[in-house]
């Protein structure tokens, strides 16, 4: 019993440090103030519940600071990661329909591939738009349609590694990570960014 | 911004137990042994009413040796204003649904 006692005061203690390194310098008196609290925790399993909320205050807080330093990206920043992450995509896109202008596809397969890659078009005139645009914050239709778009996306290109595999991991990682990953995160990141600016146009 | 917000319940129970005794200074786990609210949800309402100036946290040493200091809240009087201001909303928005709910 009494081991177990000095155990989970242990875990406590390590859990409560742990909280402590995840929070934002600018909140070290908070971090103390957790850390010193646990000497007045009684010495059972509440200190261990204690500290794992100390760990979840943290990881909201430096989350919070994270959004912060987010939406205060210049604007500048933000359209060169959109840049880089649709604009491949968006040539793809481009040659897709060239090839199949010029009969390098069957429709359907022609079809298929521009289906997945339109994202890198829309994509980048969704994020341009809401970027340099005063009108506001992108509409929850349009942030749907480019979630659905990229999730259609990462799917068609999977299912095309699966069915036409590829010889070694070194031939496609270079393509899933231009073609899939990079659209996905911008993507993410617009929700992200727009998610909050509506919020704040709600509230204001 | 977050200002025109209405404050969330936990924010609520927390004002409920700091106006009792505005005063008082009050530590983290007494706080969260009042309100019920646990270390997660508590402190980072503690940390936006302190960056709001609605709370007030100093560090007293503790009366025994060898023990660390301990950080204690209190509303400050904008905050204990704002605290009364709040509550009375959330009774009155209550009583304002509860007739309608009750004959629904």
């Amino acid at each position: 019993m009494n081991s177990l006692r000095v155990l989970s005061g242990r875990v406590a203690r390590s859990l409560v440090k742990h909280a402590a390194m995840a929070l934002p310098k600018e909140r070290g008196d908070w971090a103390q103030a957790m850390i010193n609290e646990l000497d007045y925790l009684p010495p059972d399993l509440s200190g261990v519940s204690w500290a794992l909320g100390c760990i979840y205050a943290a990881y909201s807080e430096r989350t919070r600071t994270m959004i912060r330093s987010f939406e205060s990206l210049p604007r500048w920043v933000l359209a060169l990661e959109m840049l880089v992450c649709f604009v491949p995509l968006t040539l793809l896109f481009a040659s897709v329909i060239l090839t199949g202008l010029h009969g390098g596809f069957t429709l359907p397969v022609c079809l298929l591939y521009c289906s997945g890659a339109v994202l890198g078009p829309l994509g980048l005139l969704a994020a341009l738009r809401s970027i340099f645009s005063k009108s506001g914050a992108m509409s929850r239709v349009a942030m749907a349609g480019l979630c659905l778009l990229t999730a259609w996306n990462l799917a068609a290109y999977s299912a095309q590694i699966l069915t036409f595999g590829q010889s070694h991991w070194s031939d496609w990682w270079r393509e899933i990570v231009i073609i899939a990953v990079l659209p996905a995160l911008a993507v993410i990141h617009l929700v992200f960014i727009n998610t909050h600016r509506r919020g704040s146009l709600i509230a204001a | 911004m977050d200002r025109n917000r209405r404050s969330s319940a936990h924010t609520l129970a927390l004002f409920a137990v700091l106006t009792k005794r505005p005063q008082t200074w009050q530590y983290g786990y007494q706080l969260s042994q009042l309100t019920g609210l646990k270390s997660g949800t508590l402190y980072p309402i503690l940390m936006r009413l302190c960056d709001r100036g609605l709370l007030e946290s100093k560090w007293q040493p503790s009366p025994q040796r060898g023990r660390p200091q301990r950080h204690m809240y209190r509303l400050t009087d904008a905050g204990a204003v704002f605290a009364r201001n709040e509550s009375r909303r959330n009774s009155a928005e209550r009583t304002q649904i509860e007739p309608a709910g009750r004959y629904a």
